[in-house]
Order: structure tokens, then C-alpha cells, then sequence
């Protein structure tokens, strides 16, 4: 079922580090995908694998951004829709969705996309500190990140995944 | 050398194949009405559509309870290393302790619920809104 399993060729880096000091890479990897018909992006060693989205098993009592959960390998991977978590409608799930398995703290995750770009690098100097004040996804951005295809909106992943988590009602 | 196992009651409810540890189960039993008044339906898991069979639970410290199912499967034996634990986020997520992982069977995941939890959460929901109820009248 994994499809890839990359690593990046340089450090990440961390929207917060820009600008970057002499010493660092003058590229920053991020994993890029596409949601909400745009691109986002996030640091890129969060991310272990790739994999094609098995057999879903919803849960009852789960909150919608938690579609359900899906077996791998083996492991029982919780799936994570990042439309649904900032109140935008769910990403299609389809035979062909794919998800990036991510590693947040102590949270491991499926985050499905409509697409998924891969590791991408981003020139530091393209990179820009979002926006001050934000809600919906807006919320999570770090930065904003330019290429030849345009902008990507980095995500705090991980202050995102906590944030799915803090908004669940607890039993 | 044995394997290690465990026995689950498997039991639908609506469109789902749900699994239970036989453990906290007292008996299963048709459904008569006199029964059915006092037996729990709706909970996290969903309504049941027929309510064939009513699971009695012993709750240990307190009555035992009936939840209303439409149909009971079996019993299945299956090793201890076909069940998994609910993934760590989705346990922090849901509005339930009941769903507490998965049990493998035939190759597929089913749900494994814990009964017990499940109707004390359901019995705890129910006062909480009695006692809401009473305190808006009030």
C-alpha cells in the first residue's frame, strides 16, 4: 500500500526562521498538498509515508473532522480532514485518496488530501511570515511560501493536530 | 504452546457488526415487552431498527441493564493479537470511552465496544438531563 517514503535532502526548515541565519540551508523542504482547492504545506520530517487510503471504519461518537480509521500494515491509523477541522466541507474520500501518515508529538495521523505534491523546497528568501490575524485555517499558518506554481500556505501542523484534539468534547 | 484468546459476543445494531468482551455479559434474550420498557436503545453506537435481542449487562456495583440490539451473531473466539487498541488520537477525540479498539475478524476490523462503559455513559447522559430538566422547571 505506501507508495513513497522520503526524506528530505536537507534539514527543514521552520517558517519561524525566517530570515535565515548565514550558517543555514538556503532552501527550506516542506511536504506540500492540495485541500481545499489550494496548496498547503507543512515541515516536511513530520511526514513518514505516503499511502493510499484502505477500507475506512467510521467511529460513532467521533467529531467530524475524524472521518474514521483505516489499517496499515497492520496499525489502526486514525484519519485526519483538515477541511472538516477549520469548517470547510470534507475532502471526497475515493478508492484513489491518498494520505501523507504524519507524526505529531505523540499523535500519529492520516491527513487525506485531494492531491498530494510531495516535498517540495522553497528558496528562503520566498518565504514570508503569514498573516498576523487569521480564522479558519488562517488560524494555523505559519507562513507563506512562493514557486513557480505560486503560493502555498505553510501549515503548525502540529498546533493544528493539537487543536483537533482540545476541540474534541471529551466523554 | 497455546495461543492466547478471547471470546466476543458479536451483535448488529442498525447496518454495523459491533464485538464485545463476553466478560461483563450476563445473558442474551429475546426482547418482550415488559423487558423493553426498562432496556436501554439509543446510545453513541446508533438505534437499533428491529430490537430483536436485549444483551444483559452486569454492571458489578449496580443493576444489571439491558441494551437493545437487533441481532446477536455468535460468540467468536479470536486471538488476543487480532485486537488492537484504538489509535491514541482517535481515544483523545471521541465523545465516548466505549469504543475502546478493534478485533479482527475474518479479516476485517469490527468495533469493540465495552458494554458496560457504554451504559454507564448512557445512564450518566440520562441524569445529567433529568437533572437539567429539572432544574429549567424549576
Amino acid at each position: 500500500m505506501a507508495e513513497s517514503r522520503r526524506q528530505a535532502p536537507a534539514p527543514a526548515g521552520t517558517a519561524e526562521s525566517v530570515p535565515a541565519p548565514a550558517h543555514a540551508p538556503q532552501e527550506a523542504w516542506f511536504f506540500s498538498l492540495r485541500i481545499m482547492g489550494a496548496r498547503y504545506a507543512f515541515e516536511a520530517p513530520l511526514v513518514t509515508e505516503v499511502v493510499r487510503l484502505g477500507p475506512l471504519t467510521r467511529l460513532p461518537a467521533a467529531p467530524s473532522f475524524l472521518p474514521g480509521v483505516f489499517t496499515h500494515r497492520g496499525e489502526v491509523m486514525p484519519v485526519l480532514d483538515v477541511s472538516q477541522l477549520v469548517g470547510q466541507p470534507p475532502i471526497p474520500i475515493r478508492p484513489s485518496t491518498r494520505a501523507a501518515l504524519v507524526h505529531c508529538g505523540p499523535w500519529k495521523v492520516a491527513v487525506i488530501a485531494d492531491s498530494i505534491e510531495g516535498l517540495v523546497a522553497f528558496p528562503r528568501r520566498n518565504i514570508e511570515p503569514a498573516p498576523a490575524e487569521g480564522t479558519g485555517v488562517a488560524e494555523f499558518l505559519t507562513a507563506v511560501a512562493r514557486d513557480d506554481e505560486g503560493a502555498v500556505a505553510i501549515l503548525d501542523l502540529p498546533r493544528l493536530v493539537e487543536a483537533a484534539r482540545a476541540r474534541s468534547v471529551p466523554a | 504452546m497455546s495461543e492466547a484468546t478471547s471470546d466476543l459476543l458479536l451483535f448488529q445494531l442498525g447496518a454495523r457488526v459491533y464485538a464485545a468482551q463476553v466478560d461483563d455479559i450476563r445473558r442474551v434474550g429475546s426482547v418482550r415487552s415488559e423487558q423493553s420498557l426498562h432496556a436501554i436503545a439509543a446510545t453513541v453506537l446508533g438505534e437499533p431498527l428491529s430490537q430483536e435481542r436485549g444483551i444483559v449487562v452486569a454492571l458489578g456495583d449496580a443493576e444489571d441493564q439491558t441494551l437493545l440490539v437487533d441481532h446477536v451473531i455468535g460468540v467468536r473466539t479470536v486471538a488476543v493479537e487480532d485486537l488492537r487498541s484504538l489509535p491514541a488520537f482517535a481515544a483523545a477525540c471521541l465523545r465516548s470511552e466505549a469504543i475502546t479498539g478493534f478485533a479482527m475478524v475474518d479479516d476485517s476490523p469490527l468495533l469493540l465496544v465495552d458494554l458496560s462503559t457504554l451504559i454507564r455513559e448512557h445512564l450518566r447522559q440520562g441524569a445529567a438531563a433529568t437533572a437539567e430538566k429539572r432544574a429549567t422547571d424549576a
